[in-house]
């Protein structure tokens, strides 16, 4: 198994959709992730390198609560809910193995987040469970994959006198 | 599981330091965060006890272009080491793509290294995965404590399977061996994923996907 692949229509489309539903809920950042924190699509008000993080941490947090879940005879808890005091955060599961990350400020209610996630769901599921059976070769069979340079390390150890 | 999104050229490949507690695997994390240029780290993400033990995980995303045409997005994380959290552990291992295992090299800690590689394997049943079908080295850390195990001992006790796996001798907190492992295991990775994709491409399709494109 060599993973999975989003084409650029796809990934074009699921930015649609999220950009449809982030000005109604006010999101700081809407993003779609695999279960395993990679990002596929997103819609953020200002480009935050940590976003990534973001998404690694919510995965790994809602995987917790799938085993919690779990633990009290449920498959899975369909959507969690994170309240802060001025943001929250709002993961919702999409086709058992995506998630949906919603950062709302707390003027945002929960049931708005939820009734514009209702919304575009459904095609959400369609393009994600597209994307989830095909590989690289499967949408872009003619690409030629090649290491930049064979012999060359991927990082450089720098000098040591460089080192904090 | 490696993830392509071919609009934005990228490549994301999740690799996972695996090992009994306080052998060093977030020391290796922290190494390279310390001294990676900006360009190349995001920020990296410790979720510890107040005993600075890891309880969940932790996360050092890196970046680099060796894939011609992509950017390649390494994901690292840290399992933690002790016994009860083996349920986190396994949510740490889905859809790894490469393994280094880090072994402390005290004598005091053979039994810590053999049952951890142990549990990695179980743990790795779980998603009917296996160490022969996912790249991994072996790190043989805290070389630089005296009388620690011979590395020809630490071999014979942990790279016993049919395909022997690349071992380093490191001294993480040092930063030791810790760039040559992390080289090694990416290239594994890369070299692994190129692998699949040429054999993909280079086998008939069955059942070709439709290739109609998602309406706007």
């Amino acid at each position: 198994m060599n993973g999975y692949a989003l084409r650029d229509d796809q990934g074009r489309a699921l930015n649609r959709l999220l950009n449809r539903i982030a000005g109604q809920m006010e999101a700081e950042a809407l993003l779609i992730s695999d279960i395993g924190g990679n990002i596929l699509a997103q819609e953020i008000r200002k480009e935050d390198e940590s976003i990534q993080t973001i998404a690694a941490l919510a995965a790994g947090s809602f995987a917790a609560t799938r085993e919690l879940a779990r633990m009290i005879g449920e498959p899975e808890f369909l959507s969690v809910f994170h309240r802060g005091r001025e943001q929250s955060i709002f993961m919702q599961s999409l086709a058992s193995q995506f998630l949906v990350v919603a950062i709302v400020q707390k003027t945002t209610a929960q049931g708005l987040v939820k009734l514009c996630l209702e919304k575009i769901a459904p095609e959400l599921e369609v393009i994600l469970t597209a994307t989830a059976g095909q590989s690289l070769a499967d949408i872009a069979a003619d690409t030629k994959l090649e290491l930049a340079d064979d012999d060359d390390d991927l990082f450089d150890e720098p000098d040591p006198d460089a080192q904090e | 599981m490696s993830f392509v999104n071919l609009g934005k050229r990228e490549i994301n490949f999740k690799i996972v330091y695996y090992g009994p507690p306080l052998s060093g695997k977030t020391t290796n994390l922290e190494f390279l965060h310390s001294v990676m240029p900006d360009d190349v780290k995001g920020k990296m993400t410790m979720l510890s006890t107040q005993q600075d033990r890891t309880l969940y995980f932790d996360f050092l995303p890196l970046k680099s272009s060796a894939i011609k045409g992509f950017i390649s997005r390494f994901q690292l994380y840290t399992v933690p080491g002790q016994p009860i959290y083996n349920q986190t552990r396994r949510i740490v291992l889905t859809g790894v793509d490469g393994l280094v295992f880090v072994a402390d090299s005290q004598w005091g800690e053979m039994e810590n290294n053999v049952a951890s590689f142990e549990n990695l394997q179980e743990n790795l049943k779980t998603f009917k995965r296996s160490l022969d079908e996912i790249p991994h080295i072996i790190q043989f850390n805290k070389r630089d404590i005296p009388g620690v195990a011979p590395v020809e001992y630490m071999d014979f006790v942990l790279n016993q399977r049919a395909v022997k796996a690349l071992s380093f001798e490191t001294v993480a907190r040092e930063g030791t061996g810790v760039y040559e492992s992390l080289n090694m295991i990416c290239k594994m990775v890369m070299s692994q994923f190129i692998k699949d994709h040429k054999m993909a491409t280079e086998r008939p399709a069955a059942n070709p996907p439709p290739a109609k494109e998602t309406p706007s």
